[in-house]
């Protein structure tokens, strides 16, 4: 059987690179159309008016505008009131699946369903709920004797973004479950042995083993979620679409009311960078701490 | 065909892996590299394999330039210490594998199979898939896959390094047997000097990437070129005293420790300051009473083996090792005298290493 | 053991508000509108009826929404995954010049960091202006660069823990890198290419903004723009709703059964093990 030299001259590697670029570029080349041109070209229209001439106006109108000053204190609310929640209830709820239970698996998968659905059928889900007058709640409620007519829950201007915030628990608390739960599973068992030898109270345990041992998890649930925290849109489009009033408006929802609604797309890339930016640092600054807390840590 | 490597070298960016090594394995001939972990040994296989970029020098194939080819182009075998044998494929398809990539005929490669098979004793578990089979049967696996085709050469990287003791000694005389009967040209690499000295043709003892010695086993063992061969092949380990030479009394001369120099050590031994006097365990001879001439010492522990006994003693400050008969027995602690084979001690260099003459 | 039965009924007090919602929703798609609100709220006993499902396929097009989805959903998986292998491969296996392995992956983890109003908002106007607004292929190609990242995480993950020796050895016996690729690593790593594509699946099922903002009509929307587009309106028809809820839902549960070993390192991109 004749084989044809494959003489690579220089070096061995010479074929498996231009392999490399082969296979990588096609893909490199749709992400790059797909992510990074739309960003230069939004850079342009944040920066250019309607007619084409350069200006900085946008971002000036961004400082005097007062509503997207609410719509991103009202992200920061509901980012901050959903991952606390979701944070302690998911590490609860994975301290209690750590363990060997019978019928440990089916728990698990029926406590993950929820995050599985599109956001935008648990949003319809939990507007028929909350609806004042013949939601499943204010109805259950109703004939428990209790007076739900100041319950509005999204239909109040008091109680919407805690009624939204609620949903998003709902939906999100098993990612964070299941990101913790997987975390705990892979903590080694020998520290846990060990406290026992030495005698440390379950509290002692979890604070001293448990808790540093599973920070780098803690910290990638937290960053992943926070990322979609940040950008919500889907169930508040639903549920709200951002009233009754102002009163659920959002950073995403705003931009996408000024940009498609307004029909005003400069502006609208203006306010989508004022997001990436805050997106961006609040990233940068969780990898730092990533990275920075556990230099052993299997960064992917 | 025979191999050739010169003046190669590899840097892994500021750490010499390999530094230019010359060496030739004959046509048929199985050469071990033999060194400590990280000496290189690995990485000279991978570069004759195609595996690893040679940073400067060529390799030769016969007459061909082989350096930059790919490993498909140097039809080279390799058993891997891992066997990386193809968890998804059977037994059978393992071994065909080869075969089927040079696109054989169905009919020739199922003959083929079953040749190697019956040679190999897998005849049996052709259907199965590795992870059901044994170490041993394994590794018979990649021997097999490796010798299905007749490759230019068989590299061998730790092959017995994964099998226990021993099975380790019946696979060793296994491979022996099948590398003469099949004539190909073999480099073995192990860290095991027992395995070097049994299987080899030739051994080329490596330390840091540079070559100490390239010789005949016994040689190696007889004649070592310098203090690492000469502490690394043999075990036990040759007993190394470092001292002097006192030309007048014809002696070498550590604290509390005499020994008469033959003529021709004392010559060789004038080129150098310091020496480091060696002698193999077996050449230490011991008794229980003094005799006129020997040293005394003091046992530290005495280990039977049933065919021989190995004998750890003190004298003054130095721990030596004697390999006497399995007859003798000493105990803890008790007084012996030994003395030396006069015409089996190694010297020297005490600076350089190097041996003397 | 007490300590047990207290874990079983945190547990089951935890199932409850979480399964709930989605009980509510199938029995409110099932239930005939006069039941659907009374006060108090009808558990168990009420007469089923099927006249939502028949209304969303037969009166609504939800029947198209679903196909739309499905199609959208299986091309771009499709695609992403061809492309997103062959990327992951090169990063896992093949060596490249200095440090554009580290740069290249961090860049392609960048992408996902990105807020989707971000880049939907010049992505709406390339396409209008291409001239592919409202149409099934600009949706596609939209979502392979969505899941264009996830895959080519995911399998770099799957790449790597194939033993680079295996390919070794196939390079010693003969084989070139492509052909090791196919005859040894892709049967590998197989069962991580399902589940990638699962997850693809699902994301692409479940996405809703660049639905809404690059489908306008009917032909073309999706499950949740679908959804979504009556919610909004006046009068919300709740059995419809709930019925197409229902729809939409189903599939994502069972791929998500189908690849739940894989969930976790999915979800987390690889950094958490699971």
């Amino acid at each position: 059987m004749a084989e044809t030299q494959e003489s690579v001259h220089g070096e061995l590697g010479r074929a498996d690179r231009r392999l490399a670029l082969l296979l990588l570029a096609p893909a490199v080349l749709v992400l790059f159309t797909l992510s990074a041109y739309p960003l230069f070209y939004s850079i342009r229209l944040s920066l250019t008016t309607p007619t084409g001439a350069w200006t900085p106006g946008h971002f000036q109108r961004i400082f005097s505008d007062r509503l997207f000053g609410t719509a991103l204190l009202q992200t920061f609310l509901y980012t901050a009131g959903a991952l606390a929640l979701e944070l302690a209830l998911g590490l609860l709820l994975a301290l209690l699946l750590n363990r060997s239970l019978a019928g440990r698996n089916l728990f698990r998968t029926l406590l993950l369903l929820p995050m599985l659905m599109p956001p935008v059928v648990a949003a319809v889900i939990w507007r028929l709920l909350y609806n004042p007058s013949f939601g499943l709640i204010n109805g259950t409620l109703q004939s428990l004797g209790v007076d739900t007519s100041g319950l509005l829950w999204i239909a109040g201007q008091r109680t919407a973004l805690a009624s939204v915030i609620l949903v998003d628990v709902w939906q999100w608390t098993p990612f964070m479950f299941l990101l913790l739960l997987a975390g705990l599973q892979s903590l080694p068992a020998e520290p846990y042995e060990a406290a026992q030898m030495d005698g440390a109270t379950r509290w002692q345990v979890f604070r001293d083993i448990t808790w540093p041992l599973l920070r780098p998890t803690v910290l990638v649930a937290v960053l992943l979620r926070l990322l979609d925290l940040l950008r919500v849109f889907d169930q508040i489009f639903i549920l709200t679409e951002g009233g009754p009033g102002f009163a659920t408006e959002t950073a995403s929802l705003y931009i996408y009311r000024n940009a498609f609604r307004f029909v005003n797309f400069h502006y609208g890339a203006a306010l989508s960078f004022v997001l990436l930016a805050i997106t961006t640092v609040v990233s940068l600054w969780l990898i730092r701490m990533l990275r920075g807390r556990t230099p052993a840590a299997e960064r992917s | 065909m025979e191999i050739r490597f010169e003046h190669v070298t590899k840097n892994y960016g500021e750490v010499v892996a390999v530094a230019d090594l010359n060496l030739e394995v004959q046509a048929g001939e199985l050469v071990v590299l033999l060194g400590p972990t990280g000496c290189g040994k690995t990485t000279i296989l991978r570069m004759l394999a195609g595996l690893e970029a040679v940073t400067s020098g060529e390799i030769y194939l016969g007459e061909r330039v082989i350096t930059h080819l790919s490993p498909r182009a140097r039809d080279f075998a390799m058993v891997f210490q891992s066997y990386a044998l193809y968890p998804h494929m059977s037994v059978a398809e393992n071994l065909a594998y080869p075969l089927r990539v040079r696109h054989w005929r169905q009919d020739q490669i199922a003959a083929t199979v079953k040749q190697v098979a019956a040679r190999l004793e897998l005849t049996s578990l052709l259907a199965r898939r590795p992870r059901e089979l044994s170490g041993g049967e394994r590794q018979r696996v990649a021997l097999g896959r490796a010798i299905i085709r007749n490759p230019n050469a068989f590299l061998l990287d730790e092959p017995l390094s994964n099998i226990d003791a021993k099975l380790r000694l019946q696979m060793r005389m296994e491979l022996k047997h099948l590398q003469h009967s099949l004539g190909v040209t073999t480099l073995y690499v192990t860290h095991d000097q027992a395995e070097a000295l049994t299987l080899a043709h030739r051994v080329a003892v490596l330390q840091k990437g540079v070559l100490q010695q390239l010789g005949e086993p016994m040689a190696i063992y007889h004649r070592p070129a310098n203090l690492f061969v000469a502490g690394f092949v043999g075990s036990p380990p040759m007993n190394l005293v470092e001292g002097s030479v006192d030309f007048s009394a014809a002696a070498f001369t550590a604290r509390d420790l005499r020994v008469p120099l033959p003529e021709a050590l004392l010559t060789a031994a004038r080129q150098a300051a310091r020496v480091t006097l060696g002698v193999r365990p077996e050449r230490v001879r011991l008794a229980r009473q003094a005799e006129t001439g020997w040293l005394a010492g003091r046992v530290y522990v005495c280990e039977a083996t049933g065919n021989e006994t190995l004998v750890s003693f003190r004298a003054g400050e130095h721990r030596l090792s004697a390999r006497v008969p399995g007859t003798q027995r000493y105990d803890f602690e008790e007084a012996v005298w030994f003395t030396f084979d006069p015409a089996h001690l190694h010297l020297f260099d005490a600076a350089t290493g190097q041996a003397l003459p | 053991m007490r300590r047990q039965a207290w874990v079983y009924l945190l547990l089951v007090a935890a199932l409850l508000p979480t399964l709930l919602p989605i009980y509510w929703v199938v029995t409110i798609s099932l239930k005939s509108v006069v039941d659907q609100f009374a006060v108090p709220p009808l558990w168990f006993r009420f007469a089923a009826t099927g006249e939502h499902y028949r209304d969303i396929f037969f009166v609504r097009p939800f029947g198209r929404y679903l196909w739309n989805s499905g199609v959208v959903a299986a091309v771009a998986t499709l695609l992403a995954l061809v492309l997103g292998t062959a990327a992951a491969y090169a990063l896992a296996r093949l060596p490249m010049k200095r440090n554009w392995n580290r740069h290249l992956s961090f860049w392609i983890l960048s992408t996902r960091m990105i807020p989707p109003i971000v880049t939907i908002l010049p992505l709406f106007l390339l396409v209008r202006d291409v001239g592919l607004l409202n149409t099934r292929l600009a949706l596609i190609v939209v979502y392979v660069g969505f899941t264009l990242p996830f895959v080519i995480w995911m399998m770099r993950g799957f790449f790597e823990e194939v033993p680079p020796e295996l390919e070794e050895a196939a390079l010693m016996d003969g084989s070139s890198r492509l052909r090791a690729l196919r005859d040894i690593v892709l049967p590998l790593v197989a069962p991580g290419l399902a589940a990638t594509a699962i997850f693809c699946l699902i994301i692409a099922w479940n996405e809703f903004l660049f639905a809404l903002i690059l489908t306008q009509t009917d032909t073309v929307m999706t499950l949740p723009v679908g959804i979504a587009g009556r919610v909004t309106q006046y009068e919300i028809k709740w059995g419809a709703m709930s019925a197409a809820g229902v729809l939409a839902m189903l599939p994502v549960f069972l791929f998500a059964l189908a690849a739940q070993r894989y969930l976790v390192r999915g979800l987390s991109l690889g950094a958490v093990k699971g």
